[in-house]
């Protein structure tokens, strides 16, 4: 007679299954660092300052303005920010460029004469910036020169602005 | 190793059986065990039927949820270049982790809330592309749990979490620390 | 071995300790830059004005000496100038050919400017003369002094000169 075991598996019939899962939350940690910003940024160009005309009589040329570009700064150091002013060289004798920064974030020191100010002795033209932004802002250049100086073909001069503490 | 017990009581070991009518070949005995799931013993009608048994099984399956995230830590940086001159508020985002959950119950809807109570900068949520449900709005993260995810019910999926950082330049620099608490919940 | 190397990475984390602590504690002044290219140019320039306006010059005496009419003089008009060119010089001219009467003209150059006044000048044609050289690179002035002369044989009469001043090279 052939015999045949047949074992089957008897699932646990005395256990019930039971809740195993009950994660419903998860955590993350996000960390959020605000470094010290500074940024400045200027429009562009002003056009060229073209000395042509004066009064007889009088060594002082009729001085020429641009007010065309502007200017924009975002710090969040500090309330004693400022932005200084300087020229890649001092300009000769005779021949006088001013500047002149609007400011709404600190104050104005009205029109600067920059002739002379190079990179180790830049001059402020605005301080005491706030925190926050001042966008658009208008930066006057005048240009003015002494008949006695000469004529002067064209040449450019580079002016750094910086927003510093 | 299994042994079989005939019904008698005695022991068979394959080759004969003694039992109280004397000794039997046990390899003629069939015996034949049946799962028991659900306490039905089947009537399959084997031959002779000795006598028979039955065990009621009860299955209980509960409320499953699971919920995981791809990324412990985050860390989300403002620095100048994040910043445009002339602008007071600075920007960034991270979008590295994601979130992943099953659960099997209906009705469900992910929160998220933050422990920080007065955060300096403003931290914002969104989730991205889920495979499954609704993404709620960008949310600003507060203590108070607002909604992630919605119509999640009975199922399992995945999205991208999409972090954006606020600050403006006014509020000066600093840092938060945040812990996200991401939860199942009832919608 | 082992006791030393222990000892070995003890020094080292001092080390390393140390050095952070005297790391500088201060805000590092931080600064952004933005450049603007100005370019600046002073062309030539050559002006030159008068201040007083028309002149009579009345030929009303005689001398009684000579026995001619006494000169009339004027020295009340200003000559202005301002060139910042090198090498210029102002010349004066009238537009009679052929005077019939005594024109002459000098500059008293006085005020500042650079250039050196010629002789008196007689405006006895209509081409230039030079009335001051070496001017350059200034502003500048002077009286003008105007002399007007008649001879008993030139009569009665008028004559209307329009004087032209110019800057010119030289």
């Amino acid at each position: 007679m052939k015999k045949s075991i047949v074992v089957a598996i008897i699932i646990g019939s005395a256990f019930a299954v039971q809740a195993a899962f009950a994660q419903s939350t998860a955590t993350q940690s996000v960390n959020l660092t605000v470094s010290t910003v500074y940024k400045i940024s200027t429009s562009g160009n002003p056009a060229a300052l073209t000395v042509t005309t004066g009064s007889a009589g009088t060594d002082a040329l009729t001085s020429v303005s641009d007010n065309s570009t502007t200017y924009s700064i975002t710090q969040n150091y500090g309330n004693a920010v400022k932005v200084t002013a300087n020229l890649d060289a001092a300009l000769q004798a005779g021949y006088t460029l001013t500047i002149n920064l609007a400011s709404t974030k600190g104050t104005s020191a009205g029109t600067v004469n920059i002739s002379n100010a190079t990179s180790g002795s830049a001059l402020s033209v605005v301080t005491g910036i706030n925190r926050g932004a001042d966008a658009g802002q208008t930066i006057s250049y005048t240009f003015s020169a002494l008949a006695s100086a000469g004529m002067l073909t064209s040449t450019t001069r580079t002016v750094t602005l910086t927003l510093t503490n | 190793m299994l042994k079989i017990v005939p019904l008698s009581g005695t022991l068979c070991d394959g080759s004969s059986v003694r039992g109280s009518k004397g000794t039997e070949d046990c390899r003629n005995y069939s015996i034949t065990v049946f799962a028991l799931l659900f306490g039905i013993l089947p009537s399959f009608g084997f031959g002779q039927t000795y006598g028979s048994a039955t065990n009621r099984i009860t299955v209980k399956v509960q409320a499953i949820t699971v919920l995981q995230i791809s990324a412990g830590i985050i860390n989300l940086s403002i620095t100048g270049s994040n910043a445009i001159a002339g602008q007071d508020q600075m920007m960034t985002t991270d979008q590295t982790s994601t979130l992943a959950w099953g659960t099997n119950s209906s009705t469900k809807k992910i929160t998220v809330n933050t422990s920080l109570a007065t955060p300096k900068f403003t931290l914002q949520l969104v989730a991205l592309n889920p495979t499954v449900g609704t993404a709620a709005s960008q949310v600003t993260l507060s203590t108070t749990a607002a909604d992630l995810l919605t119509n999640i019910g009975r199922s399992s999926g995945t999205c991208g979490l999409l972090y954006t950082a606020i600050a403006l330049a006014s509020q000066g620099t600093g840092t938060d620390a945040h812990t996200i608490t991401f939860t199942v919940a009832t919608q | 071995m082992k006791r030393i190397l222990k000892n070995i990475t003890l020094d080292i984390v001092i080390v390393i300790a140390l050095h952070g602590a005297f790391l500088p504690q201060h805000a590092y002044s931080q600064q952004a830059t933005s450049t603007q290219v100005v370019t600046l140019r002073v062309m030539e320039l050559n002006k030159i004005d008068l201040v007083g306006g028309p002149l009579t010059l009345q030929v009303n005496s005689i001398n009684d000496d000579a026995g001619e009419p006494n000169p009339a003089i004027d020295a009340s008009t200003k000559l202005l100038w301002t060139s910042n060119g090198d090498a210029r010089k102002i010349a004066v001219g009238t537009d009679i050919a052929s005077p019939r009467f005594i024109l002459k003209i000098e500059a008293e150059k006085s005020g500042s400017g650079t250039g050196v006044a010629e002789p008196e000048v007689t405006l006895s044609d209509n081409s230039p003369h030079d009335l001051i050289l070496g001017v350059q690179r200034s502003a500048g002035s002077c009286k003008l002094k105007f002399t007007a002369m008649a001879s008993v044989e030139e009569g009665v009469g008028s004559e209307s000169h329009l004087i032209t001043y110019t800057i010119t090279g030289g």
